[in-house]
């Protein structure tokens, strides 16, 4: 099977399987962008946020979309040292956001170096509890936990007894173990992130995915990341 | 030579009370008797008691068996300080839940009355005795993660309120009846009361006490409870360390399936995980699970195997201490800062602030 190289391949090909228009568009990605791939596409500039199209996060938010039910979400999330802490930061209040179906309205944290714990309270009342660090060696895949917690039941990304990421393949040999996140067959070829950017952008084209409060959004986030600092320096909440 | 201890099991109508009810065939230990508080008679594990006198007050018990040399308060936590006068008055050792009293004043009366009776008081906070805490512990030590900057747990658990209801009952388990914060319906009592080992864990990981402390509930899971279900904590210890404690009652329990052990898929869990300049630790320090898929409901059940002999060991530091003089891993005074911390947590949420501890 022929792979796919890149995410405009991507997107490119899983309109032409449906018999779609491939609009006019192009990206910048995450490092060109600072905290999220772009999607430059009628004349807008889009954030994209790739981070919830992760399968299982977007199960555990449809799972919390009776948002009477939520109480709270508790997330650990560790990657290597070449992703920056306000990156994680960004990430994780956005993925806390669209699991908990409200927006974060006041931020308690406290900082250390490189690592964060971060009380989020939504709008609704609801509550993120995130636990973050960055120090695990460049290019680790990040180990992180997302479990919500709702009157009817709970919703996690990792199995009753796993503490790790786990993967789809594992191939055991003398060079040491490989493995393989391979979840979308017409995209083999990509990366779990190029993978999430190809779906991101595929919805939007097709009306799946609302975006328009996308780019708002991305400014709350970053006024986030400096209240979660501010935050740590005074040891007093902010309130967004 | 093992000479046993003549032991008493107080109340039995705390949920680790079932763990002792073995002592009957412990040689360390000769089960003497056992008192029951009123209306928690056929508790879980009971019938392990057969051919073992139960009275349903101390004051009987007492009575009946002046050959008694220890006790084990397996009871409600306002009954704790009631029972530790009644027992340092005759001289008994005593082995304690792991909530001695919220009541900082009762606390240290605690410790006067058992230091001046010359007994034994360790206080049951089996974590400490937990394979996984030990190797985090090491590990950290040793370097393997560089300098700690932060260490984080999760203690999850089912709520006990169903079948021991004083676990919510804001007077039998915080001892008095405090909201939550103005505005509130809840009272304090609840998750947080009921999880002091993840306080415990973290000043044995780290040998640092809490510096500050910053608590927030969020929405109860079960509407019908008045006491606290959601809880989450942050703060720094005092060696600058920064922290986050989740011990909610966050798995829950499926009441329409009383039966022990039918919850959510893992009853009880502890987890942790670490974050140094040159690492992170990501560890389950509840032990090994087997997992299996009941018929005919279907639902899927994790059993948390944990250490096995981790009860007989307790006690038998128990009977060391009593024996030999050895100190208990965690007495009263050890503890002490660790209650401290919980009601600063439970402080922090009702003035919507952080607190800081000296």
């Amino acid at each position: 099977m022929e792979k796919v190289t890149d995410i405009r391949q991507g997107v490119e090909k899983l309109l032409k399987i449906r018999g779609r228009e491939i609009p006019d568009f192009s990206l910048e990605n995450r490092q060109e962008s600072g905290f999220t791939p772009t999607l430059l596409w009628n004349g807008k500039r889009i954030p994209l946020f790739t981070n919830r199209y992760d399968p299982r996060i977007r199960h555990i938010a449809a799972y919390g979309n009776k948002t009477e039910e939520n109480s709270a979400l508790n997330v650990y999330a560790f990657t290597g040292s070449d992703v920056s802490l306000d990156r994680l930061i960004y990430r994780e209040l956005n993925i806390a956001e669209f699991i908990l179906h409200s927006k974060i309205k006041k931020i308690t944290a406290f900082v250390n170096e490189n690592a964060a714990n971060i009380i989020a309270v939504m709008e609704d009342g609801t509550t993120a509890n995130l636990d973050l660090g960055n120090t695990m060696a460049p290019g680790s895949h990040i180990q992180c936990q997302h479990r919500l917690i709702t009157k009817h039941g709970m919703a996690n990304d990792l199995s009753v007894t796993d503490m790790t990421v786990q993967h789809q393949v594992y191939i055991f040999s003398e060079e040491g173990t490989a493995v393989y996140d391979d979840d979308e067959y017409y995209l083999y070829g990509l990366s779990e992130e190029e993978v999430e950017t190809v779906l991101t952008v595929h919805g939007i084209f097709t009306n799946h995915i609302s975006c328009e409060t996308w780019p708002e959004d991305h400014i709350r986030y970053l006024s986030m990341i400096d209240a979660v600092y501010a935050s740590g320096k005074t040891g007093k909440s902010v309130l967004l | 030579m093992i000479k046993p201890i003549k032991i008493a099991i107080l109340s039995c109508n705390h949920g680790h009370a079932k763990g002792y009810y073995p002592l009957k065939d412990d040689p360390m230990f000769e089960l003497v008797a056992v008192s029951i508080a009123p209306g928690y008679e056929g508790g879980e594990g009971m019938e392990k008691l057969e051919n073992i006198p139960q009275y349903s007050t101390d004051e009987e018990l007492y009575a009946n068996h002046p050959e008694l040399e220890a006790v084990i308060l397996a009871s409600d936590n306002i009954s704790h300080m009631r029972q530790v006068r009644d027992a340092t008055k005759r001289g008994l050792h005593i082995f304690s839940m792991k909530v001695p009293t919220f009541d900082m004043d009762e606390y240290a009366e605690m410790i006067r009355l058992t230091e001046e009776a010359g007994v034994v008081c360790q206080v049951e906070l089996e974590m400490r005795h937990h394979a996984p805490v030990y190797r985090v512990k090491e590990a950290i030590e040793n370097g393997a993660i560089g300098k700690l900057l932060s260490v984080n747990l999760v203690n999850y658990s089912h709520n006990p309120v169903w079948w021991w209801p004083w676990m919510c009952d804001p007077e039998e388990s915080y001892g008095k009846r405090v909201s939550l914060r103005p505005g509130d319906h809840r009272f304090r009592g609840g998750a947080l009361a009921d999880h002091p080992h993840v306080f415990d864990v973290i000043r044995y990981i780290t040998g640092s006490e809490f510096g500050t402390v910053y608590a927030d509930v969020s929405p109860n899971l079960r509407d019908e409870v008045q006491t606290e279900d959601m809880v989450r904590i942050i703060g720094k210890l005092k060696n600058d360390v920064i922290f986050s404690i989740d011990p909610s009652y966050a798995n829950n329990e499926r009441r329409e399936y009383p039966r022990k052990g039918v919850k959510n898929p893992k009853p009880v869990e502890v987890f942790m995980t670490a974050v140094g300049t040159k690492g992170t630790i990501v560890a389950d320090l509840y032990g090994k699970t087997f997992c299996s898929q009941m018929v005919p409901t279907g639902d899927y059940y994790c059993a948390g195997l944990g250490s096995s002999g981790l009860w007989n060991r307790r006690t038998a530091e128990f009977y060391h201490c009593i024996r030999n003089g050895r100190k208990p891993t965690v007495g009263l005074r050890e503890h002490y800062n660790s209650i401290r911390a919980m009601n600063a947590a439970y402080e922090s949420i009702r003035l919507g602030e952080a607190v800081k501890l000296d």
